[in-house]
């Protein structure tokens, strides 16, 4: 492990298996990336993923049964740490956002270059989280809510005044560069920003989901 | 029960001592069925599932469950009251100030008029209503009070409940004490207490509760031994994926479909349900459980072939493993077949034949010419020729001499897969998809095997000469009826294509392994739809949620599925080797009742609890969210609906809960939903929802009433025939638009699952060749085709867009465009800045001017990349009274002059604007820049009531 460069394991799921075996091959023509399975359903994914444990998994939105973002949503549940990145022939911003809400840290069109989806890779592993004005647009609407008359933990899941500063820069179409130099910060800072725009946005889905819930969580266990 | 457990103990301790006094036989490895297979073979003979939390269920600790009269089923657990339909879990709040106190929930009841009822352990007492939790008796401070355990209707009259030891009746919402009930009332309090603890509930009686126990109604009996094992009948354990046994448990619910409820106290809540289908056990060494092919000799005893190398060969006494070959590569075995000298014939995968011997092990043949070898299949003429087929074609073998079959008799180039003998003849079908009958004197090809293409052949049955059923692997099935052959696919309701094998059992049904389960079918009526498409079909398919481990079959191997001689047919499986009894594969009979659960219109969701919904004013989008209910199998409920008035033919939505209608035009329509559950039996009744779509009040009927008493008043009715002629074709044409909007989704759907798939492979395929071998000389012409294979995806991502009536509205081509615009001038290196409001209308938004509007500006964005020498441009939307603003500009040189406008494209941006039914502004400065403004009037928006 010492001096070997590190090998970066990758799992695809889709379900049209010309496709996933093209993907293989663009993720194995970067040495430092294997590609240790081609899985073409959801349900056979998650069983797999568990026993495999990938750092990172190219997940297409159409799946048969299952779709993508469910399986991306059980996924973080039980297994957080391990990176999603949404892969789609077409841009539809609502399934790529609502991806992103269950836990997808980035995206990719499937006719991307070979390079750029390496590229996508080697951005999500080293921690960023690539993210485009329309994708940037849903994310503000998100947590513009109105304000609800009685205080919940969601409204703690708020954005700092940098994130949405930035936000704001994206949605008009600033590049990381060019929103680094506006801001004075270094690139790095305005990707560890978003980085955690992506995780507040897991947090308030989840929390979300959990509020419903919210009045019993205390209950006392009574005698069985 | 005690009993049963213990006495397999003595049985597993006697019979390994048995193995070692079988002496002689050269095994590999032996290993005995013992007591664990026998409690292994007994548990697979439930199905079970488990819900926990992750699932949806609001926590683990689950105390109480019940049916009601509707069908749902409701779930009380520590964190809340929910209504479960099989997939989604609804969770039920109290209303107002009771949302802040946290309620300890106890037990749910459903008398037979439909209310719900849950109790808590403060002795509180709610009826559920609307989604919501309405309270009838509050919880009662400390010291805590006596619970309501029952509620009961009176004959005809108001609910009543007992409340420890006293009966109270609920009066408008109100509780209000029952201090002499008649003899009728107590009766049913007694029999509603007896069926409660016959029907899984612990009654607590004294200071002892009786634990749960449930009598089923085919007379089971579900209760626990000493060691709290919950057990049917005293002597099959049920047993919970992922949950050490004994496990605890609150209550026990039988629901209609027959399957056993479990409500436990930690680890969430349990179907189980009788399979359908069993494993076969089978105990030895490591090896995988994936089977190849089965077969039962003569003599009774079960042959089967094993994925990682050998064959087992299962008895009554146990199984035990045999290995072909003593040292060395162990290869699997792709063929079985025993002849009619009860010889057994074993072909190993792609290497030779083997011929079992006196001594029990197997000894190679034909070893100095190697032919036959490589065989997929084996067969025995009614003269005794043994006939073997494979990947090297066909040979016979008269138990002297070896005979090959080539190209000279009608064989050419023939990888064989599967042979039968009918009428004396030999059968044998290819890989490719044919199949020839023949013999010594050689072989013709049965008729035209174009309908088979080239198709795997993997399974034959020949019933007679003008009925040979033939499985293939991707095609269907192929029925030969004497002079050609004929599909059974995908239209005609065959669940899956990729069929393994094709059995027959004693009930006159077809039996098909495929990578979709096992399925069967009547061959009445297979043969009926042959003649006549009209004809019903009727399919099963059994997979996982009817105890298989795995929905896919092995087929390629023979035999890949045989009939045993009690009749019960087996099949191998990647996760081992099944086997079911016809006779008693029942079917779910039971209709699934269908439940509205939502209903949008311009994604606004709408009230439905009286059934009927109100839209418009003019065309407008209806989304409707449904359930059925079949707690058996609710992953393969399917379902079909029509919006009655709009389109007359029912729509196939799968599983999918969900229908959508595009610009549904005014009227008045009846929107129809069926479930269909995983046995093919519709919903009794189909649910119906009344919809009215208003139309524009200068569209709609009272004005045009009123304005034809005007004109009738003015020129004497003729305006009242036109109106009413104009609106007849109005509807008609509406009519056709909608057929139109379905094929748009289709095309749509098509051309983004094949076109679009395979152009990415191609256009990712040719961009890492380009990539790989600098020197290449390909190079150049790689480049080129990766760079066109992306505009070309790029172009289809576009025609897609266009097409699909699901992005017809106003922020899909907000987003589309600005996307589009990034990407375009991304690559001719000009910045862009886009300025677009947060929030944008929820208006329809016609595929016409949709794509009208987009390529007006894609024509802008054109000249600006072509023209202006621009460094930046600004992408700007608006939204202003009524209408839609898109403004592109650039601060590149501009024009001046006329012909320059000409560059522009003016003219065209102006046809293809006015087209869409908008308008086209374009402003120069030169050298300051050219501005382009687009502008679309909107439909008015749905009023939003937010």
């Amino acid at each position: 492990m010492p001096a070997k460069p590190e090998i970066t394991e990758v799992a695809i799921v889709e379900d049209n298996a010309a496709l996933g075996s093209s993907l293989k091959k663009v993720v194995e023509s970067d040495p430092s990336l294997r590609c240790i399975g081609v899985w073409t359903t959801a349900e056979d994914a998650l069983k797999k993923i568990d026993a495999f444990r990938p750092r990172i998994i190219l997940m297409d939105i159409n799946l048969p049964g299952m779709s993508g973002i469910e399986a991306t949503a059980r996924l973080k549940q039980h297994l957080p740490d391990i990176k999603v990145v949404m892969v789609t022939v077409y841009r539809d911003h609502d399934m790529i956002f609502a991806a992103l809400k269950a836990g997808a840290c980035g995206y990719l069109l499937k006719r991307s270059n070979p390079a750029e989806v390496r590229e996508a890779i080697h951005d999500v592993r080293a921690g960023g989280a690539p993210m485009s004005p329309e994708i940037a647009r849903r994310v503000v609407e998100a947590f513009h809510q109105p304000a609800k008359t009685e205080p919940s933990p969601i409204d703690e899941v708020r954005l700092s005044k940098r994130e949405t500063e930035i936000l704001e820069l994206l949605c008009h179409g600033l590049a990381n560069k060019e929103i680094a130099d506006k801001l004075e910060i270094s690139i790095e800072t305005v990707r560890v920003h978003l980085k955690h725009v992506y995780e507040k946005l897991h947090v308030r889905s989840r929390t979300e989901a959990a509020m419903k819930f919210r009045d019993s969580r205390e209950e006392p266990r009574f005698p069985f | 029960m005690k009993s049963a457990a213990s006495s397999q103990v003595p049985s597993a301790g006697h019979l390994p001592g048995s193995s070692a006094t079988l002496p002689g036989v050269r095994l590999a490895a032996l290993f005995l069925v013992f007591a664990a297979t026998l409690s292994a073979a007994v548990a697979a003979e439930v199905v079970t599932h488990v819900w926990q939390s992750e699932d949806g269920l609001p926590g683990n600790v689950v105390r109480s469950l019940v049916q009601a009269a509707d069908g749902h089923l409701w779930v009380a657990t520590a964190e809340g009251v929910v209504r479960f339909d099989g997939i989604e879990f609804e969770p039920i709040e109290p209303d107002g100030e009771l949302r802040r106190i946290r309620f300890a929930f106890w037990r749910l009841f459903a008398p037979e008029d439909g209310s719900v009822w849950v109790t808590t352990f403060q002795g509180g007492l709610f009826r559920i209503r609307d989604g919501r939790l309405e309270q009838i008796v509050p919880d009662a401070p400390r010291p805590r009070r006596p619970v309501v355990t029952q509620v009961v209707l009176d004959a005809g009259g108001p609910p009543h409940f007992l409340l420890g030891e006293e009966i109270w009746r609920v009066e408008n919402g109100h509780p209000a004490r029952v201090t002499a009930p008649d003899a009728a009332l107590l009766e049913r309090f007694a029999d509603d207490l007896e069926r409660q603890s016959a029907g899984g509930r612990a009654i607590h009686t004294g200071a002892d509760p009786v634990p749960a126990r449930l009598h089923a109604r085919d007379g089971s009996v579900w209760a626990q031994d000493e060691s709290g094992q919950l057990l049917i009948d005293g002597r099959t354990p049920v047993d919970l994926p992922g949950v050490p046994s004994p496990y605890l448990y609150n209550e026990l619910l039988e629901d209609r479909d027959g399957n056993v409820w479990i409500a436990t106290p930690m680890n969430g809540l349990a179907r189980v349900r009788r399979s359908r289908v069993k494993m076969v056990p089978i105990t030895h060494g490591p090896s995988q459980p994936a089977a190849f092919a089965v077969m039962q000799d003569r003599a009774g005893a079960w042959w089967i072939a094993n994925r990682s190398g050998g064959i087992d060969r299962l008895t009554e006494q146990g199984n035990e493993h045999l290995e072909l070959v003593p040292t060395g590569y162990q290869r699997p075995v792709a063929a079985i077949f025993e002849d009619r000298d009860q010889r057994l014939w074993l072909a190993s995968r792609s290497g030779s034949v083997f011929i079992r011997d006196e001594t029990g092990g197997f000894s190679p043949q034909f070893t100095e010419t190697q032919t036959p070898s490589k065989v997929r299949a084996i067969a025995q003429g009614n003269d005794g020729t043994l006939w073997f087929g494979g990947e090297q074609g066909l040979a016979s073998y008269d138990g002297t001499k070896v005979r090959t079959y080539g190209a000279e008799a009608g064989l050419p180039e023939c990888d064989i897969t599967v042979l039968t003998i009918a009428d004396g003849s030999l059968i044998a079908a290819t890989s490719d998809g044919r199949v020839f009958r023949g013999g010594a004197e050689g072989f013709r090809l049965l008729g035209d095997p174009e309908p088979l293409q080239h198709w795997w052949v993997s399974g034959l049955l020949a019933k007679a000469r003008d009925e040979l059923w033939a499985a293939t692997v991707g095609g269907g099935l192929f029925l030969w009826n004497g002079t050609s052959w004929r599909q059974f696919g995908t239209g005609d309701g065959l669940p899956d294509l990729r069929l393994t094998c094709v059995l027959e059992d004693d009930r006159d049904h077809l039996w098909f392994g495929s990578l979709g389960g096992i399925l069967r079918a009547s061959r009445k009526q297979l043969l009926g739809r042959a003649t006549n498409r009209n004809q019903p079909l009727h399919w099963l398919r059994l997979d996982r949620s009817d105890g298989l481990p795995t929905r896919e079959c092995i087929g390629g191997y023979q035999p890949a599925g045989w009939k045993g001689s009690d009749g019960q047919l087996w099949f191998p499986t990647s996760g081992g080797v099944v086997r079911l009894h016809p006779g008693l594969v029942g079917e779910n009979e039971q209709p699934p009742p269908v439940f509205l659960r939502a209903a949008r219109v311009n994604g606004v969701e709408r009230d439905i609890t009286d059934g009927r919904i109100e839209a418009g004013p003019g065309r407008t989008r209806l989304e409707f969210r449904f359930a059925g209910l079949d707690y058996s199998a609710p992953e393969k409920v399917s379902y079909r609906a029509r919006l009655d008035g709009l389109d007359d033919a029912w729509r196939e939505l799968g599983s999918q809960r969900l229908a959508a209608y595009e610009a549904v035009p005014p009227g008045q329509y009846s929107f129809q939903v069926v479930a269909v559950n995983g046995d093919g039996v519709a919903s009794a009744t189909p649910l119906r929802v009344a919809v009215r779509v208003k139309a524009h009040f200068w569209k709609s009927a009272w004005f045009i009433v009123a304005m034809t008493v005007l004109t009738l008043a003015g020129t004497a009715g003729i305006g009242w025939h036109f109106a009413r002629r104009r609106l007849k074709r109005r509807v008609e044409a509406l009519k056709i638009r909608h057929a139109r909007e379905n094929e748009r989704s289709r095309i749509a759907r098509d051309l983004h699952d094949d076109l679009g798939a395979r152009l990415t492979e191609i256009s990712i395929l040719s961009a890492l060749a380009a990539e790989g071998g600098d020197e290449n000389t390909l190079r150049p012409s790689l480049d080129q085709l990766s760079g066109k294979a992306k505009d070309v995806v790029a172009t289809l991502d576009e025609i897609v867009w266009a097409v699909n009536p699901r992005e017809d509205t106003l922020r899909s081509l907000v987003d589309y465009l600005a996307a589009f615009a990034r990407e375009f001038l991304e690559t001719a290196g000009i910045a862009l800045r886009t300025e677009i409001p947060r929030l944008i209308p929820e208006t329809p938004l016609d595929a016409a001017a949709r794509h009208g509007v987009f390529l007006a500006a894609r024509e802008a964005l054109n000249n600006l990349v072509k023209h202006s020498k621009a460094g930046r441009a600004r992408l700007a939307v608006r939204f202003g009274a009524g209408s839609l603003e898109i403004r592109i500009e650039d601060n590149g040189r501009g024009f001046s002059q006329e012909w320059e406008a000409k560059g522009y494209g003016v003219a065209n941006l102006r046809d293809r604007m006015r087209t869409a039914g908008g308008e086209c502004i374009i402003a120069s400065v030169p050298g300051e820049g050219v501005s382009v403004t687009l502008t679309l009037p909107l439909l008015a928006g749905p009023t939003s009531s937010a």
